[in-house]
């Protein structure tokens, strides 16, 4: 009976908050790593809802057996642990060791096949893009093509694309949310990641590794769009002058703003660097 | 007070004022101190989380700028880490409740363990003055190279941050000597290992832990001096250095710095659930493997913070599956936690509320933990606020709460006053709600996007909400702790009077008056089980040979390791003003270090070799052996 009672109201509670997380959910997550545009992004996604779907069921059972723990009725009889020794050792190696193990192995499984897709080798007709992080703001070059960009990458939608990020001072981190996880810029070192986007669009991307001053501004847009479009788009920055950009970042370090457009403007941010160092 | 509590006060007190405020060895005096330093450096540190949140209430705020948010960032994880948490359990609470936990006298070093307190406040001074000197370091807690090297961070903010990492850590070490020579060697008669009290297994456990794990920090953090001050190359990659090499030495102590702070705070758990719930901890040997699994395991788990740093697949997948293997151990801690909890009767108080805030919180914290274990998902969630949130459901959720709770537990013992149940509770509820409120949303704010050590945001994430709410949490939490402060106030006025065991509780800490005399207890307690003061009566005897001490001398049992057989007679030094000179001089030497004044340095250095001198020169009469 008492059971019962205490079990009633928590599927009310369980539903309310399912109820408020999807709603947050709906509005906010538009453009983070749930609402993936690249099969990497999707994989990772997934692989999200499947450990929170093992949290959720684990939380509220371990919760709900602390509870029952915590509000049983104590009727002045011992309690079974108490006249049965063995039966709590197996309560505790069983619910505390077994299960887990046996959880941690699939979440192992799930990680490992992830960790193969979504860092996959790419394709043979992979497009390669160099990105260099610099203080605070990104340098794009298309090998083969003669164009560059700042702050600004495109790529032809739908199609592999290996991005070689380099760092020229200190440790820039590479995220586009909606695309791939993040990749380190290491200066001294190579890394790389690919990334497809199967809807074409522009994502927002930013450094997500603590690079200084500048760091909150350091951002950039990612436009996929069709094969034509960026054709004509690198034939336009083949052609451009080589005019200084505007800077993401004032002097003091606080970002040109404000960017609530998403726009992004190209940048160098040298002034606030020389700025805060107190350098000439 | 008897004959007998008369003559062990006289050996065992301190003379007078000025003996007592600089050359006390008394560890309940040296304690109280750490508590209260520590207190005072939370209290900062909590501030700087305050402006960090206010700076966050609204998109593109202007309350900080982007160089004061940096440094507020970097002191608040630095001082909360090194200054607040780790110093406030092992300083604070082990250094009060080890000795009297088991039945000892004092620590094994007394006057090193005066040292190391000494150590701990000037190191906090020296990276604390550099806040006040306009030069708070800013390259975050972790000061990654090369932002952190030469090139990128002229001026002396970065050597403030190494140069009192270093100093502290010299403090740590010996603490962490002190209490493993202390838990072997001065337990009371009959206190064979296995019926060490579970905090004792916890602060055992840690201090091996810090042994292993604070020399790559201090390496690391010398070789970035080196780099800053004397022009060496080890993370510049312009001259064949590896900025890598920084991240590995920082996470290789970084990681287990977690469980050592962690370990301590699970005992304090296994404590006051057995206490409250009226019966013996269950599954006493599989929670101490736990917390020695734990030990272990937290080695082989660093690179768990360097996912995204470009290393080979296997490597990544040897380090998921060491950062999840840690479940194992927790999950049974959590379950004979459960079990014990199921068993018992339960007497609800403030301790027992704060432990049960600490189980629910650490739960998620620990779920979260396996979440970014897994590889792929770190690769997003790293450096985001998801893993802000983490960080705060294990450390405020798994060792904030249960701080807490020891103190409402413990500080009747300490200062002999209740504090107040009712205010407790406000605390508690305060405390845990804006504790849920501040860093829940802030899982939402990485899956959306928001990146960690950003001084403000735009509007258009969908995070104007998530983070008023987490701001209004910040500061709920601030007003459960000033809750606490008008507390303790409250007790030291007019709080009930504590009595020696007001909980009912088995350990031994429980034996003895509140606050207990300076030679914690007048005869030495000879153990028949893990829970002395539950014993039938006449089970626990009192040993009373040591109630007349032989030339008024520090006399203490010193035991054998595993059985806890007297094996020798130790008599413990008194107290001395060395620990504090030899501190000051370090002190000196490494301002003099930090401003490259020789002239400091060479004075320093010698003063401090004559103080270590003096401190081993050998006294008549000393160590005296039965």
């Amino acid at each position: 009976m008492t059971a019962r009672r205490g079990r009633r109201p928590v599927p009310r509670i369980v539903a309310r908050l399912m109820v408020c997380a999807i709603g947050v959910l709906a509005s906010g997550c538009g453009r983070g790593m749930l609402d993936g545009q690249s099969p990497q992004a999707d994989r990772i996604a997934l692989l999200w809802w499947l450990l929170l779907s093992i949290a959720t069921v684990v939380f509220f059972a371990v919760t709900a057996l602390l509870g029952y723990a915590l509000f049983r009725r104590r009727g002045g009889a011992t309690s079974r642990f108490e006249r049965e020794p063995r039966s709590e050792m197996m309560f505790i190696i069983g619910g505390g060791g077994v299960i887990p193990l046996v959880l941690l192995v699939v979440v192992f499984a799930a990680t490992i096949a992830t960790m193969a897709a979504a860092s996959n080798d790419g394709s043979s007709d992979e497009m390669q893009i160099d990105v260099i992080g610099h203080d605070f703001w990104w340098e794009v070059r298309y090998p083969g093509q003669q164009a560059t960009a700042e702050n600004v990458i495109h790529v032809p939608v739908g199609r592999d694309v290996r991005f070689n990020l380099k760092s020229d001072d200190v440790i820039h981190s590479f995220w586009v949310p909606q695309l791939n996880g993040k990749t380190d810029m290491i200066p001294g070192s190579n890394n790389s990641t690919v990334i497809k986007a199967t809807t074409a669009g522009a994502y927002q991307g930013r450094c997500a590794e603590f690079c200084g001053i500048g760091h909150a501004c350091m951002t950039f847009i990612l436009v996929a769009e069709e094969q034509a479009q960026f054709d004509q788009w690198i034939a336009a920055q083949r052609a451009r002058s080589g005019a200084l950009p505007d800077p993401q970042t004032q002097d003091n370090g606080e970002c040109v703003g404000p960017k609530a457009s998403g726009v992004t403007r190209p940048g160098d941010a040298a002034s606030a660097r020389a700025k805060t160092e107190g350098a000439p | 007070m008897t004959a007998a509590a008369g003559r062990l006060t006289r050996a065992w007190g301190e003379k007078n004022f000025l003996t007592t405020v600089f050359g006390t060895v008394d560890h309940k005096q040296i304690a109280m101190r750490y508590m209260i330093t520590a207190f005072v450096f939370m209290g900062e540190a909590g501030t700087a989380g305050l402006v960090m949140r206010t700076q966050l209430a609204v998109p593109n705020n202007t309350f900080v700028g982007p160089d004061h948010y940096n440094q507020v960032f970097t002191l608040h994880g630095t001082v909360m880490i090194f200054l607040f948490a780790t110093p406030l359990l092992i300083g604070g609470f082990g250094n009060y409740f080890v000795p009297l936990m088991i039945g000892a006298r004092d620590m094994a070093f007394p006057r090193l363990n005066a040292f190391s307190y000494w150590v701990y406040l000037f190191s906090g001074m020296l990276l604390y003055s550099s806040f006040f000197a306009g030069r708070a370091p800013n390259g975050g807690w972790f000061a990654y190279v090369p932002l952190t090297g030469p090139k990128y961070s002229p001026g002396t903010n970065l050597d403030f941050w190494a140069l009192g990492i270093i100093f502290l850590g010299i403090s740590t070490t010996s603490g962490a000597v002190n209490f493993i020579c202390t838990i072997f060697k001065l337990r009371a008669p009959g206190m064979s290992i296995n019926r060490m009290p579970l905090f004792v297994w916890g602060m055992l456990v840690t201090s091996f832990a810090i042994i292993f794990a604070l020399p790559p920090l201090t390496l690391g953090a010398s070789l970035l001096e080196m780099d800053r001050q004397f022009g060496t190359h080890f993370f510049d990659p312009d001259a064949g250095g590896n900025p890598l090499l920084w991240q590995h030495l920082f996470w290789v102590f970084g990681h287990p710095e977690v469980y050592i702070m962690f370990l301590p705070a699970v005992g304090i758990v296994s404590t006051i659930i057995p206490t409250f719930c009226r019966t013996r901890i269950a599954a006493y040997s599989l929670l101490v493997l736990a917390s020695v699994a734990i030990g272990f395991i937290s080695f082989g788990v660093w690179v768990h913070h360097m996912f995204s740093v470009g290393l080979p697949p296997l490597s990544l997948a040897f380090f998921a599956a060491g950062g999840m293997a840690i479940t194992i151990p927790s999950g049974i801690q959590i379950f004979a936690w459960i079990a014990t909890i199921w068993r018992g009767d339960i007497v609800w108080k403030t301790p027992f509320l704060f432990v049960v805030g600490f189980l629910v919180t650490i739960l998620i914290g620990g779920f979260t933990g396996v979440m970014v274990t897994a590889v792929p998902l770190d690769w997003q969630v790293t450096d985001s606020q998801f893993i802000v949130a983490h960080l705060h459901y294990v450390l405020v959720g798994g060792v904030v709460l249960p701080i807490f709770g020891a103190l409402y537990y413990w500080l009747p013992k300490i200062t002999g006053r209740m504090l107040d149940e009712r205010l407790g509770q406000i605390h508690f509820w305060l405390f845990f709600i804006g504790f849920n409120l501040t860093f829940f949303p802030m899982h939402f704010m990485g899956l959306f996007g928001m990146p960690r050590r950003v001084y403000t945001y735009e509007p258009d994430y969908g995070l104007t909400a998530l983070n008023l709410i987490a701001t209004v949490g910040a500061f709920m939490q601030a007003a459960g702790i000033l809750v606490f402060l008008a507390n303790f106030v409250k007790s030291m006025i007019r709080g009930d009077d504590a009595g020696d065991n007001p909980w009912n509780a088995g350990t031994l800490e429980w034996a003895t008056t509140s606050p207990p005399e300076p030679f914690n207890f007048r005869d030495v307690p000879v153990v028949a089980s893990a829970d002395p003061l539950w014993d039938a009566p006449g089970e626990t005897k009192w040993d009373d040979r040591l109630e007349d001490p032989r030339g008024g001398q520090r006399e203490a049992y010193g035991t054998s390791v595993v059985d806890a057989d007297v094996s020798e007679m130790l008599v413990m030094p008194g107290p001395s003003y060395l620990p504090l000179a030899l501190a000051l001089s370090m002190a000196a030497l490494f301002v003099g270090i930090l401003f490259q004044v020789f002239v400091v340095i060479a004075v320093a250095s010698a003063v401090g070799l004559c103080a270590v001198a003096l401190w081993f020169w050998p006294e008549e009469g000393n160590g005296a052996a039965i």
